[in-house]
């Protein structure tokens, strides 16, 4: 009797002795459900990307990245650091775009001294450009790529489509002015064009 | 003996008095946050709410808890979800989680203290919940506030500026 009553008081003490295990355990039993996320890489992947970073990127195949969560890791430190860099050089480059606004208007206006001005910021206009774009376009991958029809991101994407097309334009026709001084207004047309859509491509980013 | 027997069939009664346990409607229960910055303010949405409560044998919920995937929270901006997957170190704390360590009720509104698990970091939080029938259904509503910085989360940032440190959430659980 005696042993069955101190069992007894063992029992009830161990069940009512314990209330955090019992609320552990039903945040314990919620986790014991949960379906773990097995996915690095999202479904879609700037082809770009992919080719360094996507599953059989090139990267992987020579095991310079091996697709497991603690290289994902720091890919995210590499990916965030380039797009750092990228949003850094995306304002070095508009403000290099809006002093050659400037100077470009005065040139063509007549003030032939400013040319070696415009050709030192359209060099360094491109060498900015040119690295903003390939921070954008080989970064590691997101985690996720929800991108819909519509977003701020896909529009950003659509104006990069031009202000690219207008950049190659306006270089092609900027060495092509000396032969052809006919081409000055569309040099003009596609600089302006350029500046333009990649201003808004800026504006349109947003956290 | 007798005292010992007595006290000990209080506690066992006590332990094991009826209990029931509602389970959140997956589909219709939500968890919103609501963020700023100096530019524009957003909201982010999941869907994929896990819930469990326990009840007396009154229907009073007497205790709680749920989870959620950080993945799971949508913002409608695909750019700005990576990016706080990156922050909230999401592949190493995949979720976002709560327990309740007790439950109150006063005049029909719960007051629920518990611990709230982000980015690895366990912090007690208190809240209020309040209950409204839909139908035979239970739904119960609740706010809080909490610090990203109390998370050990950094701040993320657009155009160099840090977004606001402080975070609302609200929770829509219907059982």
């Amino acid at each position: 009797m005696n042993r069955c009553i101190k069992a007894l008081l063992l029992c009830a003490l161990a069940f009512h002795g314990t209330p955090q295990a019992q609320e552990d355990d039903l945040l314990k039993q919620l986790m014991q459900e949960d379906r773990p996320d097995t996915a690095l890489l999202p479904p879609r992947i700037m082809p770009t990307q992919r080719v360094l970073w996507g599953e059989k990127g090139l990267l992987r195949q020579m095991k310079l990245a091996p697709l497991t969560v603690d290289q994902r890791k720091k890919e995210m430190e590499v990916r965030r650091f380039m797009l750092k860099t990228h949003q850094v050089l995306g304002f070095v480059t508009l403000g290099g775009m809006a002093a050659q606004a400037v100077v470009g208007s005065q040139l063509y206006n007549g003030k032939y001294d400013l040319y070696e001005l415009h050709e030192g910021l359209a060099r360094g206009v491109n060498i900015t450009y040119s690295t903003a774009a390939l921070m954008s376009f080989f970064a590691p991958p997101p985690l996720i790529n929800r991108d819909r029809k519509v977003s701020s991101l896909r529009l950003h994407k659509w104006l990069a489509v031009l202000h690219m097309s207008g950049m190659i334009a306006t270089n092609i026709l900027g060495n092509r002015i000396e032969d052809d001084p006919s081409l000055k207004s569309w040099h003009r047309a596609a600089a302006i064009t350029t500046f333009a859509s990649y201003g808004a491509a800026v504006l349109v980013i947003k956290f | 003996m007798r005292l010992l027997a007595i006290a000990a069939l209080t506690l066992l009664g006590v332990s094991v008095q009826a209990q029931g346990q509602l389970r959140a409607d997956r589909a219709k229960s939500t968890i919103t946050y609501f963020m700023k910055h100096a530019l524009h303010a957003w909201t982010g949405v999941s869907r994929e709410v896990n819930c469990i409560a326990e009840t007396d044998a009154n229907g009073v919920v007497t205790k709680v808890a749920a989870t959620a995937k950080v993945k799971s929270f949508d913002s409608r901006n695909s750019n700005r979800d990576a990016h706080m997957l990156e922050v909230t170190d999401a592949l190493t704390h995949p979720n976002i989680s709560f327990y309740s360590k007790s439950v109150g009720l006063k005049e029909g509104v719960y007051r629920i203290s518990g611990m709230l698990s982000f980015h690895g970091v366990e912090r007690p939080i208190e809240v209020e919940a309040r209950e409204e029938r839909v139908g035979d259904r239970r739904r119960f509503k609740s706010s809080f506030v909490f610090l990203l910085e109390d998370f050990k989360i950094a701040r993320p940032t657009l155009f160099m500026v840090k977004t606001d440190n402080e975070v609302k959430v609200e929770l829509d659980f219907l059982f």
